[in-house]
């Protein structure tokens, strides 16, 4: 990431800004440490995505895991101890509201910079991401608690460069 | 009091229904609807105390419930527990009609404040 993509900056500095939030509000740790962005595919396959869009952007923001990970989050942000048992309908439901959680103190954090800033609803996906030429994907690591997760933030190529 | 929590997230309703209780706010009946739609239906059928709505949810979101309400002149405590927590959003929330907005992720001590007033 060069310094002249301060769009994406932006984007890069909330979620890491959401994230330490959603982990210690939501999910009751003392912190999350993130990585350095890179623009590398996430490895992990399960994981929930939510647009966030405006009158001139539309972005997507993921947090992605292996299958154990997810399980981990839902656990942690229902307070649950290690011996219940949870649905896949239970992780599927947690996951998009972990998603929303950290979209929504984006999009909190960004206010002033850009407007009118609406969040969708988010999905939750068990595959690879596949990218297009007209996105631009940014990926950082941390972990939360036992998770290990990726941050993702996706946007269109001509809206992450100055 | 009967408290209706409004959210298409099973996963949140258990989690605002858990904060309710940390809260000290326990022995209140809850109920529970999926969006706006079946949330206006329940109410129509048998009227809360408290409204806890989510605001993104599908059919109905929170915020056209409320204007729902407000048109049919239901009259009922409404807040909103909801990811939307920017100025405009409190803002839109406060002119609808909505006596709080607790944005996610919150705590038990952030019910205790916002709710206390209302359900006293």
């Amino acid at each position: 990431m060069t310094t002249t993509c301060s769009t994406l900056k932006q984007w890069c500095d909330a979620v890491e800004q959401a994230s330490a939030e959603l982990s210690t509000v939501a999910l009751g740790l003392d912190g999350i440490d993130v990585s350095d962005w890179d623009d590398k595919l996430p490895v992990g396959s399960q994981g929930s995505y939510i647009p966030v869009v405006s009158d001139n952007s539309a972005v997507h923001i993921g947090v992605v895991s292996n299958k154990e990970g997810c399980v981990e989050l839902t656990r942690m942000l229902l307070g649950m101890e290690p011996d219940e048992e949870l649905s896949q309908d239970d992780v599927t439901d947690a996951m998009g509201e972990v998603v929303n959680i950290l979209a929504g103190a984006v999009k909190t954090v960004l206010a002033e910079a850009f407007s009118n800033l609406i969040l969708g609803l988010p999905i939750v996906i068990d595959g690879r991401l596949v990218t297009t030429e007209q996105q631009v994907h940014y990926r950082a690591t941390a972990k939360l608690g036992p998770a290990e997760i990726e941050l993702l933030i996706l946007l269109e190529r001509e809206k992450s460069e100055d | 009091m009967k408290i209706l929590i409004v959210d298409d997230s099973k996963t949140m309703r258990m989690i605002v229904k858990r904060t309710l209780r940390q809260a000290g706010f326990g022995d209140h009946e809850v109920e529970e609807a999926g969006n706006g739609a079946e949330a206006l239906k329940a109410i129509e059928a048998s009227l809360p105390g408290l409204v806890l709505a989510d605001w993104n949810m599908p059919e109905m979101n929170g915020i056209e419930l409320l204007e729902a309400l407000n048109e049919k002149g239901i009259k009922v405590d409404f807040g909103f527990v909801t990811s939307e927590g920017t100025p405009e959003m409190r803002q839109r929330a406060k002119d609808a009609g909505a006596l709080f907005l607790i944005a996610k992720p919150f705590t038990a001590d952030t019910f205790q404040q916002q709710l206390g007033e209302v359900i006293a």
